[in-house]
Order: C-alpha cells, then structure tokens, then sequence
C-alpha cells in the first residue's frame, strides 16, 4: 500500500512538474513573445480586404448595356516567398499575357516584398491564377469598367480612369450618383489559409444605374451613317443628333472619330469631344428658319409674302458688304417659302430687316441662342451670340442667313424640337432614369405659336421638293421637312473659300413631327455643301428610322394627298 | 431541537448561550414588574403573541439559497461520481461546439468567395449579352445569309381595326425555327429576307400597328 502512495506520488510530481513547464511556456508567450506573435498572427490569420463597389451600368432606354462594372484583380507578389521563381514565372506569364523574362523580373526583384505582376487582370484569368495556390502571389479585387460595345456612344459615355474616376462624359457628369462606396471585410484564415471567419465590417454600396434616352440600335445605324460620310468626305469631326421632338429626348447621337473607351487613352484628347455639345460653328442656312420664324411670330411676313432679291452677283448692299446667294441669279421675286426652299442668303436679309435689329436680336435670345440648352450632357458650350447693340453696321447683313453667330448642334435641335412639337422650347436630355428612379422631363416655354410653327414646318417640306436645296434627300412615301446649311469657316478674322461646316437639319413627318434629326459635318472634302454631304447622311438616318420607330409615313392630314397621287 | 424558552434564572447569566434567549435588562429607574400568578389564558388577548404573517416569495427563494449549502442533495450529488462523465461530455459539447463554428465560419468563406465567382461570372456573361447583341454584329451575321434591310417605304403600316387585324397579327405570331437560320441562304431567298426583316423593324414599333412586307 504504501508502494502504491509512492509511485502515485511520483506521477502527481511529474504531472505537476510539466504543468509547471506549460505554466512557465505560456507565460513566455503570453509575456515576452506576446507583441510579436500578435502582429505576425495580424499578417498570417486576419487580412482586411476591400470589397470593391461595383460601379452602375448605363443602359439604353431598352437595358440594352452600354457600359458596365466587371470584377478585376491586381496581381501581386512577394519575391521573398517565391521559392522557385523560374517555374512560378512560366505558371504565370500566359495568364498575365507578359513576357516570361517580365514576370521573372517581377518576381525576383530584390529588396522588396511588393511587386505589383499586373493591374486590373480580368476575373476569369485571376480565378485562374488563384487555383494555382502559389505561394507569395496574392490578388488584390478591384473592378474595372468596360464597354461592351466598343466604341458605340463613347463620346457620350466617356471613360473612367485607373482611380475608378469618370473622366469623360456621362461617366464624368454622373460620377456621384455611378460611384459606390466600397466595402471593407475582414478574414480570418486558418493554418491553410482557409477563412474560418467572415466579417463584414463595412458592406459595399453598388452605384446607381443610369438608363439612357438612347436606342442602341438607332445609335448603331447612326455611327455607321457618319462612318460613310468620315470615309467619302475625310471631314475633321462629324457628328449626328435624334430626338424625340414631343419630350426632347435624344435617341441617337453620334460622334466621328470613333473612339474606344475600353482603351481611352489610345485615341487623341480631341477625337473625345462630343461635337453634339462642344463644336461651336457658324450655322448658315438652317438658321434662316430662326429668322423666318421671328418675323412670322412677330406678323410681319407670311409665308405667301414676296421679296425682291437682286440679282446676284453682285447681290444685295449692307454698309460695306455685298451679300450674294450661293447660286448666280437674275432679279427675281420670291415668297417666303421659296426663299427657304432656295436658301436665299438675300432673301433672309430682307427678312431679318423687315424683323429690325432688336427683334432679331429677341428671337435669337428667345429661340435659346447664346446659353447652354441645359442638356444633361457635360461640356456643353453656350455659342457666340451678340446683342443688338454690339452690333456693327453690316452685322444684319449676315446675321439672319447664319453667318456671325456661333452656336452648337444641340442649340440647333433644341430650336427645331420647338418648330416640330408646335412651339415649345425644351431643353433636350439623354438621361431617362438614375437608380431606377425617373427623371423628371425638362418643363419647356412656348416661344411660337402651334400655328406659326406648322406654317413653318410646312415652308420646309419646300427643301425636299424640286428645286430644293435637299430634293436628292426626300425619302419615297415620307413626309418630310428641314433646312440645308453650308457656312464658311472663319479664319484669322475672315470666312475661308474653302473650309465650310456642312449641316443638314429635318424633321418626319411634318404634319405631326415624331423625330428630328441633324447631321453636322465639320470641314468635309470634296464636297461642301449642306445638300450633298448632310441631307444623305440624314436621309439614311431618317430612311432607316422611320419603319423602326414605327413612323407611319404619312399620318391622316397628308394621307389624302398621297392617295390622290400627289406628293404630300 | 430547538430548545424552549424558559424563564431565565433569578440571577441570570452573564454568557449567552446560542439557543438560549438573552435575558431582558432590567429597565433602569423602574421596579421589575411583580410576577402575578394565574393562567396565561386568563390575560388580556392584548398581551397574546399576534401570528406571524406568512413569508414572501423573495424571502423564501433567500432563505432556500442560504440554506442550499446544508441541503443534503447538494451533499449527494457533490460526493457522487456521476458528474464526472458529464463534466466530460459537456466538455466535449463544447468543443464540438467550437469545432462546429470554426466549420461554419469556414463554410461562410467559402461562400463568399463562391459568390463573389459568381458575380464575376455573371458580369462577364452579361458582357457577353451586350457585345453579342451588337445591331451592326447582327446586321452583319444577317447579310451573310441573304438578308436586307427594307427600303422605307417596302414598309406598309395598317391602321389597327376592332375586329381582324389582331387576330391575324396573334395568329402570326410564332416561335423561331431554328431550321430557319440554319439553313443556307438560296436564291429567290433574298426576298423572305426582305419580308421577315420587314416583319421584324415592324414588329418592333408594335403599338396598334401592324405591317406586311414590300
């Protein structure tokens, strides 16, 4: 028995001895050691990742996706635990797409735990990277934007920087309501680095989607159409606008050059510039429509009234200058329809003195010459436009016919919307909706009557009949009306003889207008005139459009006419 | 046993014995009251001890706690061994029970990176989605196999009546063939191109309209 108590004893003093050593260990862990083992647990065990916010898509007004957030890695590494650098870089370089004496570099740079292989690595060729299980290569999540339809309504969208910035267009107009707020994680890996505990910190916030006015396949045919004339005419910039002339809402609108906002930078700065905003030119012709449309408005012309026009050359005297119409003539007396129907440049002018100065200068103002048309695009410029009183002796010899003033494509269809939707000026937009939440139309101000504006519209159906300075551009069947331009380029303080803007402005039907288009074409070659190188390109347009959009070709005021054989 | 109370002795004792009530200190300045003889019963009911009000509840569960210490089960259950085997299993419970939240922790790491795959997954599909549907991508694949756009006025627009036109328009409206763009275009196919691209720029006006090809 008393055997028995001894070796018991001697267990319980071995126990109690390794219990001492633990105690003593623990105690050393826990003490001395404690700091540094707690910030290599921090490294190894607990990472905190940022949970990257996915940015909004934009989409067409069909959700059709013109642009949208794609989860991406940065591929990073540390070339003090790569163990076999040589095999890792040949595991890599394809799934990276370098050089494998580029990913060797990376990977054997020395001095350095942080060699960043690659930015913004798709997802699909990272998840790759990841089952691979190297160890001291680490993915960093990020997202990176992409446009999948290449370079379809760039210049409208823009593009976002390496940041996840917008820079550029809608990505740059809208980049608060687009950018999320990212998230924060923290994880805690086991001994195989398997997380064990997830810990939403901060949940990511999505940005808000932005649905567009735009019809992608409207926006299609109209790249394609300015691609024709970028190719017949080698112009400097060409661009298009369609709107819905009853809301405003843009459908369409087109840029060329083309750019490719998945590689922004490939392009130079000014092939970014969207012309439907930031091209300030001349208008010429198409802006007699303004002129026309004052002194209608004001009583003073009706469309039946004759003008004496000289003939031309030499034209017709203002102060010092001699005004002449682009085709030679003889003395003539011409209504005011068919001085649209011609574009007489003299025509205009006895038109616009009829108006006087001061009411000129009212309905420029008025038609929203001179301000920005508040169009929810970015860059919007506001044009050239003088008051009466800064004007010089001859500035009414030039400035009914377009020539003087300086305005952007935009101002041009906001003033034609109004002629088309019976006189109601409003400011055109492209975005339908913001996180799903509707925008609200722009409220308009009748600047015409619904009379004078159909009155008008009908003189411009002239431009498409015979004689008209766009007779080639009448679409079979359709009812259509619009305004040539062709305007000299000011250079060093004088019109060039060879640099022109071509533009051409209509709008289908007439009667009851559902879409306006306008085609502007800077410094085109080979051709200058709004007839010839805009009025194709808008009937294309128009000539594609019109059985998309479900225009009826001939709504029930002109269908009798058609009936009877005569052209509407 | 709780002893009775008795009248202490004439002398008293100076130690108190526990069990034992202390004896009353005689009041200074007055006389000890002359003990009277007769029955206790036959005193005024003014003199009689009144009954104890029963104990509250709170009293009751204090004074259990306080005699828990002394309570023979407690002594039982202390000096049995049963509670060793279920110390152990509770032990094990809660190891099992850590095992359970580390796995499920684990599980919850999984997931989210299951989910964040299949978000990028999806974003790429619907990349996908977007470049595939490209009009000028379409138009291309379509004129390869024989199909034109029609002229504006191939078109024809009816105006919808009550009765007829949506009924032939419901009636029309079928499921693709696939055989329809597998098969090569021949010739003569260029005008059921013409007619079915017809249908179809119509088809997407929709509305009360509706279109025969021209």
């Amino acid at each position: 028995m008393r055997v028995l108590d001894r070796r018991i004893g001697l267990l319980l003093i071995v126990f109690v001895a390794l219990l001492g050593v633990g105690l003593v260990r623990a105690a050393y862990l826990e003490s001395i050691k404690s700091g540094r083992l707690q910030r290599a647990a921090a490294v190894q065990q607990v990472s905190h990742v940022t949970v990257p916010a996915a940015r909004g898509a934009i989409t067409d007004r069909d959700g059709v996706q013109l642009a949208l957030s794609e989860s991406a890695d940065d591929v990073i590494a540390d070339p003090y635990l790569i163990k076999n650098p040589v095999k890792v870089a040949k595991q890599l370089a394809p799934l990276l797409g370098q050089p494998l004496l580029t990913v060797l570099g990376g990977l054997t740079r020395a001095h350095t735990g942080y060699v960043r292989l690659a930015h913004l690595l798709p997802a699909d060729r990272a998840t790759e990277i990841q089952k691979l299980d190297i160890d001291g290569i680490n993915l960093s999540p990020d997202t990176t934007r992409v446009y999948p339809r290449g370079s379809q309504a760039a210049q409208v969208l823009g593009y976002v920087g390496f940041n996840g910035q917008g820079l550029d267009g809608l990505e740059y107009g809208f980049n608060s309501a687009l950018r999320g707020t990212n998230g924060s994680r923290t994880v805690v890996n086991d001994a195989i680095g398997q997380a064990i505990s997830v810990d939403n910190v901060r949940a990511a916030r999505a940005g808000k989607p932005l649905a567009l006015t735009i019809d992608s396949a409207l926006q299609a045919e109209m790249e394609q159409v300015l691609a024709d004339v970028g190719t017949q005419y080698s112009p400097l910039g060409a661009t298009a606008i369609a709107v819905d002339p009853s809301t405003g809402a843009i459908l369409g609108l087109a840029n060329w050059p083309p750019v490719n906002p998945n590689s922004p930078f490939a392009s130079r700065a000014s092939a970014w510039e969207n012309q439907a905003v930031g091209f300030s030119y001349e208008p010429g012709s198409t802006f007699k429509a303004i002129t026309v449309a004052g002194a209608l408005q004001d009583g003073q012309i009706t469309p039946t009234k004759e003008f004496d026009i000289p003939a031309s050359p030499p034209g017709l005297q203002v102060k010092d200058r001699w005004i002449h119409d682009a085709e030679p003539h003889a003395y003539e007396m011409l209504t005011v329809e068919q001085i649209l129907q011609r574009s007489s440049n003299i025509g205009a002018d006895e038109i616009g003195a009829q108006l006087g100065a001061k009411r000129f200068d009212y309905w420029v103002h008025r038609f929203g010459f001179g301000s920005p048309t508040g169009v929810d695009l970015p860059g919007e410029q506001r044009g050239i436009v003088l008051h009466w009183w800064q004007y010089s002796g001859s500035s009414m010899g030039n400035l009914p016919f377009g020539q003087g003033e300086s305005v952007t494509p935009m101002q041009m269809v906001a003033a034609y919307d109004a002629i088309a939707n019976g006189g109601i000026l409003r400011a055109p937009h492209i975005v339908q909706s913001v996180g799903g939440k509707p925008v609200a139309l722009p409220a308009g101000r009748r600047i015409l009557s619904p009379s004078v504006a159909l009155e008008l519209r009908e003189m411009l159906r002239g431009v498409f009949a015979d004689g008209g300075t766009a007779s080639g551009a009448a679409i079979p069947g359709y009812d259509l009306a619009g305004k040539t331009g062709t305007a000299n380029i000011a250079i060093d303080g004088h019109y060039s003889a060879s640099e022109f803007v071509a533009s051409f402005i209509g709008m289908v039907p007439t009667v009851d207008p559902k879409l306006v288009v306008a085609v502007v074409v800077d410094q085109p070659q080979g051709s200058i005139y709004g007839g010839s190188v805009a009025a194709p390109a808008f009937q294309k347009i128009v000539g594609w459009a019109v059985p998309y959009l479900g225009i009826s070709p001939c709504p029930a005021p002109c269908a009798a006419s058609v009936l009877n054989g005569q052209t509407p | 046993m709780t002893p009775t109370a008795t009248t202490p002795p004439a002398g008293g004792s100076a130690t108190h014995r526990p069990g034992h009530r202390r004896p009353l200190r005689p009041r200074l300045g007055s006389p000890l009251p002359r003990r009277v003889s007769g029955p206790a019963a036959g005193r005024a009911g003014a003199r009689r001890a009144a009954p104890r009000p029963e104990p509250s509840f709170a009293a009751r569960g204090v004074a259990f706690a306080l005699a828990l210490p002394d309570h023979p089960l407690l002594d039982r259950l202390v000096r049995a061994r049963a509670w060793i085997p279920m110390l152990g299993v509770l032990l094990a419970g809660i190891v099992a029970m850590q095992v359970e939240v580390l796995k499920l922790g684990a599980s919850i790491g999984r997931s989210v990176q299951a989910t964040t795959e299949l978000q990028s997954r999806n974003e790429l599909l619907r990349a996908s989605v977007a470049s595939l549907s490209n009009e000028q991508r379409i138009e291309s694949v379509a004129a390869t196999m024989g199909m034109v756009m029609p002229a504006p006025d191939g078109v024809s627009f009816l105006t919808a009546q009550r009765y007829g036109n949506a009924a032939r328009a419901a009636a029309n409206i079928q499921p693709p063939s696939p055989s329809t763009f597998t098969a090569s275009p021949v010739a003569g196919s260029e005008s059921a191109a013409s007619n079915a691209t017809a249908s179809s720029a119509a088809g997407a006006a929709g509305g009360a309209s509706s279109s025969t090809g021209g």
